[in-house]
């Protein structure tokens, strides 16, 4: 079987062995994802590409120590662009935090042979979040929307929204609880890759 | 513990990231102690897991994929000149000041790097001499640092034998803005380690000189030609850290300065990066040695 074929920590395994393959396949796997959420954050290929690199390869130095009970290979790797994606924009080196989803340039056509069907998977699933986080009352979507796409602490967000920090803290937990009915609903199993 | 205690309110901008540092550890080492917020942040953590697939799909480069696989590739060449090293030290055979060993990965370099642009660069020249009087004489007087001196100070230096496991090393350093004169540093008891090997019927000279009081390694080195476009960068691996080193430009000759002392045991290497260099290597090695 090709690693492309495998389950993550099948190819999780295999990067601790020091098997470049496996990088290649959680790249395939996963690159446009996490290419995607970096760019959304910090608002420029440049950044976003930097970002990417640092994530696959801190997995890759890392895999050999990673413990699985801390979460699926995908979680890992998105909150490692995340994390980084975050410090990248506080820190000024990035030319935006708020892109809206409907200014970001079209994806070109998929060329990865092995993960067309997980992109397709990935699309189809996009498309049920970005519904399930506009059926969210406004505040509550922009809450979370300013917190994991823009770097705002709760404080910040209190601010510029001009309302009670606790008035924040609840938009944002509700709202996640709330996504989290409705994504269960979907059957989209937020650990599932 | 009671409801009043439970930081569950908080859950949400503690999995969102929108918490400070000092708010986070609080929530962390709650919930270390408390399961039931701890069941709270881990549901709400996974529905944060799928926000990413929220993202307009976009496509990184073309050669991204290809740029991370080669910087992974490097890691494994590290990781083995390091394996090496270590086994080396464990072996207790090689203690010695200069360590002579075959390099094959020469093969594949094509390329000189230079004095004049690199010295333009690094700001500083390099000489070493068998002679500790001339060199003592040459202390009292600014040398002009012009590029015919440099260049004959530094073919001198590396191409000067290195028997001894210390000889005499100096520095010129440029003086004032327009860089006219020099200021001659000489140092007694430097460490020379002579890397240089014979390559396909060439002598190819390299030296790594580590003055006595000096904060800085320096190398020497009459290298093969570079790929166009490419530049030799320099790291330096000590006891499993890699340490970024500068980069030089193509040229004749190359002198070049690391911004740490070096110590027998430490691993030189080089690699081939485009202008500017990389923050890891994003290609094999051509060169690496064990001082």
């Amino acid at each position: 079987m090709t690693l492309s074929g495998r389950t993550d920590d099948q190819i999780l395994a295999a990067l601790a062995q020091r098997d470049l393959s496996a990088l290649e396949a959680l790249y395939d796997r996963y690159s446009k994802v996490a290419y995607s959420l970096a760019y959304r954050i910090v608002g420029d290929r440049g950044n976003a590409e930097d970002v990417v690199q640092d994530a696959f390869l801190s997995v890759w130095r890392q895999a050999g120590t990673y413990k699985r009970e801390r979460g699926a290979a995908r979680t890992w790797l998105m909150s490692i662009v995340h994390h980084r994606s975050i410090d990248r924009l506080r820190s000024g080196a990035s030319s935006s935090n708020t892109i809206p989803y409907e200014e970001l340039p079209e994806s070109r056509e998929e060329t990865t042979k092995p993960s067309i069907w997980q992109q397709a998977w990935n699309n189809v699933r996009g498309d049920m979040i970005r519904r399930a986080l506009e059926r969210l009352p406004v505040e509550q979507k922009k809450s979370i929307e300013l917190a994991y796409f823009s770097g705002y602490t709760q404080s910040e967000i209190a601010e510029l929204m001009g309302v009670p920090l606790g008035t924040v803290k609840g938009r944002m937990r509700i709202g996640l609880q709330k996504l989290r009915t409705m994504l269960e609903g979907l059957e989209i199993g937020a650990s599932s890759t | 513990m009671s409801d009043e205690l439970h930081v569950s309110d908080s859950a949400g901008a503690y999995v969102l990231g929108a918490l400070t540092p000092e708010e986070a550890n609080e929530i962390e080492t709650h919930a270390a102690a408390c399961e039931q917020c701890r069941e709270e942040i881990e549901n709400l953590k996974h529905v944060v897991s799928v926000l990413p697939l929220a993202c307009a799909s976009m496509d990184p480069s073309p050669d991204l994929k290809s740029r991370i696989l080669a910087a992974g590739r490097g890691d494994d060449q590290a990781d083995a000149i390091l394996r090496r090293a270590v086994t080396g030290h464990e072996a207790g055979g090689q203690k010695h000041d200069i360590w002579h060993r075959s390099l094959p990965s020469w093969a594949g370099v094509a390329g000189w790097v230079g004095l004049a642009t690199a010295c333009a660069i690094a700001g500083i020249f390099i000489g070493v001499a068998g002679e500790r009087q001339r060199m003592m004489a040459s202390l009292q007087v600014p040398v002009p640092i012009s590029g015919t001196l440099g260049r004959i100070a530094l073919s001198a230096a590396v191409h000067a034998p290195a028997e001894a496991p210390a000889m005499d090393a100096y520095s010129v350093f440029p003086v004032g803005a327009e860089q006219l004169h020099s200021r001659v540093t000489v140092t007694h008891g430097s460490k020379v380690w002579d890397l240089s090997v014979n390559q396909a019927g060439k002598r190819i000279p390299c030296k790594v000189i580590q003055p006595n009081n000096a904060p800085h390694a320096m190398i020497l080195a009459d290298m093969p030609m570079a790929k166009q476009g490419m530049v030799y960068q320099v790291w330096l691996v000590r006891k499993g850290k890699m340490h970024r080193g500068p980069t030089v430009m193509p040229g004749e000759l190359m002198q070049t300065t690391i911004p740490m002392r070096v110590e027998s045991g430490d691993v030189i290497a080089f690699s081939m990066e485009p202008p500017g260099g990389s923050t890891v290597p994003s290609g094999p090695f051509v060169m690496e040695q064990t001082l």
